[in-house]
């Protein structure tokens, strides 16, 4: 009997190993995984950390040295740039900072930004090199929960200990105790840039004989030309070599085309790439089709607080080190210029005011943003984590147009289909889906041997002629040619492996277009990159063993990349063959989804059974994600129920349905004065007219907690003294009660609803003043005109409520 | 006055009595009265409940809002509430829960000094009255797996103090005074079936019909293959067997008809009170509201000299 | 915040009548009571007792508002009664019938648990 059933259950197995995985359930689970490693606001703390990790290095570096102009031997270099532990000073006294002690007491949870400064020192007439290090330039607000947040890799419980919810995934900043969240900015369009033709000869004419009629035959005379006042009026600021023909080359240099490099003068590259533009465009003057579309999210970039914050972090450096060297012009003391540069707190100031309100004015980089950052939403868990996936563009939104505002095939899987509000901003604000990753910029080099090595002939090394023949394809890494290819198919293939293998970076797309003949490696910051499950020849690399080995925590979501089961697919790339479930997948699939509604965002993948609705319901839905849930029952009763009104259930609000509590925060500041006087708070009248009134206040002059406060109830007696300016002349002396007025603080609540302190707290705010904040807390139970909604884009108020 | 009377005798059948569960039949009136019955049990029924809470200590993770709210909604046991007084209506007392009229004072101190999660329970509330104390749910079951209702959980240190008043009250002001969990009533359903019609269907026919609906009405006799009425009171009136029957082509195979004056009652209590006792209180409740609504003598006075002035003004 | 308290619903204000009445000025025997603090519970049987009586040519109730915690009684008889005559008729009838329903719910309950 063991036996017959223990052959039975094994042939049973057996056939269960065998069949092929057809069960779509089995892959969701991945999705818990892939949030768990990477989070939802994961691209925020990525790009933060990059920043913080590379990028304020590369600038620090590309403008290291201030010399003086008088004498050039002295000068001052900067070194090794790191960013401390966030921290304030305080009376002289460093403090540690942690994100509930900003918000608790309204200050920037920043770090302190510490450079190696070497520069000349005279000593007894002698120069000689000194070194200081931790030279503190600045403080750089932090974002929470990057890596150089005190939150960075901390368990629950240590996370309690600081006061930190363990769910909130961080992503923000915590700017004059307000929470500050960034969101993305869309919209940085690129478009790709890159023979003979008989057609393209003719449509090559007209400039040829333009040229001809301007005189202009050689280099040198098209140089003059450039430069003629007819050309370059536009660039007469510029300031650069004054010679004949040098002015417009330094700006072909410079200027045109930027992303080529030229090494030596060799403008051959510069060359090919205008060549390639030029025959792009023609191309698209003869046949509209190869024309790019620029709404293709593929040819989009979104920028990251990483990136905004890097940026504004440049400016700021370059105008303190252009400041510094003013100062060095006038006293050539690089001792002087270290204590001018430890003086200096712009860069903290305007790190902070620019974060707080949002305002990017970065003259240098010609970049005026409104609205950059936001106030975090925190109605609820959901509204806070869309918030951190919004992504605003660039551009005025009042546009009339159509294009940018329509949904995008090429969005699928990218960004959520539903999630966009209502009104002026439809369609240009978007939000990611729900397995989105935003990539941060990689170093290329590596990639760029990886290339030559895979046989890529450098471009330098071919003639005109070569450069068109159809039977090699031109190689592209991130907009730059890097040479041509043979075999297109064997290199991309051989580029893929080596990702798999994680030879090159995981969010390396490598992107075949049989059309350009190109292929387009991208290794750039902020390309939109899903994964995917690979497939060969149709069949998924995904087995039942690997879930298993997922659902008994053997293995996560990153060890399945490493294992070449999943891989990161942009826009560009993404269009290869995807099946969406595996049944469906043929011997050309390549791919296949790991679950289909992870084309939703995070709104929107809350509402349950999104496909059974109209589809703008979803999208109303997505624009309120907050509150309570509820399992109700629906009926129509009584006619108060008309234009979406709710009638709702007397009894079940007093059992507690749809109860919140609203804190209010007021802030009592006990002000110091110039004159040597500040605010005091006094005894509470116990008897009088105005005891009723202060019945609240506890022995020590201040609300209590616990106590219920009522409208026009007094919260801190406080008085200031009359005279506050500073008389000369006068010595601190203590004031007379006479010599103070009432500056009591009452609560302007409205009437009827009871409200309670929650708590008190007191800390000295910046200026050192005493700062008293009170918590007050309101229970609410719903009434009649009280606003609810379904899940299901479904809002209403209540019209009345039945006994 | 002339004796004339439309009073009416209903009958009653109890089919099931537990504690806080009973099942009647009620006959020989119209709905009215059975929805009137319905609804004071639910709301005017007046049964104990914390409606005042001072809260010395609460360090607990609830504000005291939430734990006053809590407090109230716990079944007291309300035998007594039916004799006690509203506190409004009581001059024996200013309302500070010293008042043995109106008002029941418990007392709750709990205080968590170990490591492991403190249950603060209804068990844990001290009653000043004994016949006033939180409803026992234990249901034979021991102690130590009964532990009441939970109003907060303390970890070490955490502490809750209080003192509660309760009062009489009814579910009309706050659900938490309803001694009702559920009222209903049905209608009595008289099925019919045509026997003649249901002899010309096939076997299969009448097991589909049987099988039409969606609570168990229906059955087939297994000894004559004859399509009974099992359990008329499992009919929801969902229509679902008409339709069936008219979709079959035979309109008329069953007819159902809710009998207007004959209603089946579920009473379920909280425990507060017994279900038997909910019902009699009802009634009760009901009377004294009939006698509440009486017309005043001042008023029929009133009317009095109206109806001669009128009549006066008629006549003249 | 603005909502009515909450024994708004069943305490009658010091000053207002229970039960008043108004005589209709164009119908013959015909008036409407307003019953202050009651609602569907009182109005339905009263109504529905009503429409037993013979006299009785129309018996109707209204809640006018959910919010207005009174129902408005409209009944309207024939010459050989009145409307109040009707009304009290009606209460007393109730009362007498909820004391037989008493009286027999007492006995099947006494009669059930000795049968159990």
């Amino acid at each position: 009997m063991s036996d017959e059933t223990d052959s039975l259950s094994r042939g049973i197995d057996k056939q269960y190993l065998a069949s092929p995985i057809k069960n779509p359930v089995d892959k969701y689970q991945l999705i818990p995984e892939f949030l768990k490693v990477r989070g939802l606001v994961k691209q925020h703390l990525d790009s933060f950390n990059y920043f913080v990790k590379t990028e304020i290095n590369k600038i620090v570096r590309a403008n290291n040295e201030i010399r003086s102009t008088r004498d050039p031997s002295i000068y001052l270099r900067y070194r090794d740039v790191r960013i401390g532990e966030p921290s304030m000073i305080y009376d002289g006294v460093t403090e540690k900072l942690s994100p509930q002690k900003c918000r608790l007491s309204s200050l920037t949870y920043a770090a302190p930004i510490y450079v190696t400064v070497d520069y000349t020192s005279t000593m007894r007439g002698k120069k000689q090199e000194s070194t200081e290090k931790d030279v503190v330039i600045g403080r750089m607000p932090i974002m929470l929960r990057s890596c150089s947040c005190v939150l960075y890799g901390k368990d629950e419980e240590q996370l309690a200990k600081l006061g930190e919810c363990p769910l909130d995934p961080g992503g923000y900043f915590v700017v004059n105790g307000t929470e500050k969240a960034m969101g993305m900015e869309s919209d940085q369009e690129v478009v790709q840039m890159l023979g003979r033709d008989p057609r393209f000869s003719a449509l090559l004419l007209p400039s040829i004989e333009e040229c001809a009629n301007l005189k202009v035959y050689t280099q040198h005379q098209a140089l003059e030309f450039l430069e003629s006042d007819k050309m370059l009026n536009v660039f007469s600021y510029f300031s650069g070599p004054v010679e004949k023909g040098a002015r417009a080359l330094s700006i072909l240099r410079d200027i045109l085309l930027a992303n080529v490099p030229v090494h030596q003068h060799n403008f051959r590259k510069k060359c090919i790439y205008v060549a390639v533009m030029m025959r792009r465009m023609m191309e698209a003057i003869l046949n509209k089709d190869t024309m790019d579309d620029k709404d293709y999210v593929g040819n989009k970039r979104l920028e990251l607080s990483g990136q905004i914050l890097s940026l504004l972090f440049e400016d700021l450096f370059k105008t303190m080190n252009a400041e510094s060297k003013r100062e060095f012009d006038a006293s050539p003391s690089a001792r002087y210029i270290l204590y001018c540069i430890k003086k200096y707190n712009r860069i903290t100031s305007e790190l902070g005011r620019t974060l707080s309100t949002g305002n990017w004015d970065v003259k240098r980089f010609g970049m005026h943003k409104k609205g950059v950052t936001d106030v975090v939403a925190r109605l609820s868990y959901i509204g806070t984590l869309g918030n951190m996936t919004k992504i605003k563009p660039q551009f005025e939104k009042s546009r009339k147009v159509s294009g940018p505002r329509a949904l995008q095939p090429s969005q699928f899987g990218m960004l959520c289909p539903c999630d966009t509000p209502e009104g002026e901003a439809c369609g240009l604000v978007k939000n990611l889906a729900l397995m989105t990753h935003v990539t941060t910029d990689e170093d290329e080099r590596p990639i760029i041997s990886l290339c030559y090595y895979l046989g890529v002939e450098d471009l330098e090394l071919l003639s005109a002629e070569e450069l068109h023949v159809p039977s090699s394809y031109l190689i592209v890494l991130n907009g730059l040619m890097l040479g041509k290819h043979k075999s297109l198919q064997r290199f991309a293939n051989a580029m893929r492996k080596l990702r798999r293998a994680g030879k090159i970076g995981e969010f390396v797309s490598i992107f075949v277009n049989k059309k350009q003949r190109c292929v387009y490696i991208a290794s750039d910051g902020g390309r939109v990159c899903r994964p995917l499950v690979i497939a060969d020849k149709g069949v998924s690399r995904i087995k039942e063993l690997h879930m298993k080995e997922l659902r008994d925590g053997v293995c996560d979501f990153n060890s399945f990349l490493k294992d070449g089961l999943i891989e990161y697919l942009d826009v560009n790339e993404e269009n290869s063959l995807i099946a969406l479930y595996e049944k469906e997948a043929t011997p050309e699939t390549t791919h296949i989804e790991i679950e289909p509604f992870t084309i939703l965002g995070v709104c929107a993948s809350l509402i349950p059974y999104p496909h059974h609705n109209q589809s703008p319901r979803n999208t109303y839905q997505c624009a309120m994600g907050s509150g309570q849930n509820a399992t109700v029952a629906v009926m129509s009763y009584s006619g108060y129920d008309i234009e979406d009104a709710i009638v709702m259930n007397k009894s079940s609000l007093d059992r507690g349905f749809g109860r919140c509590i609203v804190m209010k925060k007021y802030t009592a500041i006990c002000q110091k004065y110039d004159s040597c006087t500040s605010d005091r708070i006094i005894k509470p009248q116990r008897q009088g007219y105005e005891a009723d009134r202060m019945q609240i206040l506890d022995d020590d002059e201040i609300a209590a907690p616990g106590e219920i406060i009522r409208r026009h109830d007094i919260y801190i007696n406080k008085e200031s003294p009359i005279v506050t300016r500073w008389i000369p002349g006068t010595s601190p002396t203590v004031l007379p009660d006479t010599a103070y007025k009432p500056s009591r603080q009452t609560y302007q609540g409205t009437e009827g609803e009871l409200a309670v302190v929650d708590r008190v707290a007191l800390h000295s705010d910046e200026n050192n003043n005493l700062s008293i904040k009170f918590m007050i807390r309101d229970t609410r139970r719903p009434e009649i005109g009280d606003k609810f909604s379904s899940r299901h884009g479904q809002k209403g108020v209540c019209g009345t409520i039945v006994q | 006055m002339d004796g004339v009377s439309y009073q009416r005798f209903p009958r009653i059948k109890i089919r099931e009595v537990k504690h806080d569960y009973m099942k009647f039949e009620l006959r020989d009136t119209d709905s009215s009265i059975a929805n009137a019955l319905r609804r004071i049990m639910i709301a005017e029924v007046p049964t104990i409940a914390i409606d005042l809470v001072e809260i010395e200590v609460n360090s607990s993770v609830l504000n005291d809002e939430f734990i006053s709210h809590r407090l109230g909604l716990i079944p007291l046991t309300s035998e007594r509430a039916m004799s006690m007084r509203f506190s409004r209506d009581c001059d024996a007392c200013d309302g500070d829960g010293q008042c043995e009229y109106c008002s029941v004072e418990f007392y709750l101190r709990v205080k968590c000094l170990s490591d492991q999660t403190l249950d603060v329970t209804s068990k844990d509330l001290l009653s000043s009255d004994h016949t006033v104390v939180p409803v026992d749910y234990s249901d034979g079951l021991d102690n130590a797996t009964n532990k009441g209702i939970i109003i907060v959980k303390l970890r070490r240190g955490q502490e809750l103090r209080l003192r509660a008043i309760a009062r009489k009250g009814i579910g009309k002001d706050h659900a938490k005074w309803s001694p009702a969990a559920t009222v209903t009533f049905m209608y009595e359903p008289e099925i019919y079936i045509n026997e003649d019609m249901m002899e010309s269907l096939t076997l299969e026919e009448k097991q589909e019909l049987v099988d039409s609906s969606p609570t168990k009405v229906f059955a087939i006799d297994p000894e004559n293959k004859q399509v009974i009425v099992v359990d008329p009171e499992a009919y929801t009136y969902d229509d679902e067997v008409l339709k069936k029957a008219e979709a079959m082509g035979k309109p008329g195979l069953v007819e159902i008809h809710a009998k207007e004056d004959s209603f089946i009652f579920t009473v379920e209590t909280t425990g507060a009170v017994k279900a038997s006792q909910l019902v009699l209180n009802a009634i009760e409740v009901l009377k004294q509201k009939l006698d509440a609504v009486r017309l005043s003598d001042d008023t029929v006075e009133a009317d009095d000299q109206f109806g001669e002035l009128g009549a006066h003004m008629r006549g003249g | 915040m603005n909502a009515p308290d909450r024994y708004e619903r069943f305490v009658v204000p010091e000053g207002v009548k229970k039960v008043s009445y108004e005589r209709d000025t164009k119908i013959m025997n015909a008036a409407t009571f307003t019953v202050e603090r009651e609602d569907h519970t009182i109005g339905n049987i009263v109504r529905m007792q009503l429409h037993r009586d013979d006299t009785v040519l129309f018996a109707g109730y209204k809640l006018p508002h959910p919010l207005q915690y009174k129902i408005l009684l409209r009944i309207q008889t024939t010459s050989q009664s009145s409307p109040m005559q009707a009304y009290n008729q009606a209460i007393n009838d109730l009362d007498k019938e909820l004391d037989h329903l008493k009286n027999q719910f007492e006995g099947e309950l006494a009669k059930y648990t000795r049968d159990y």
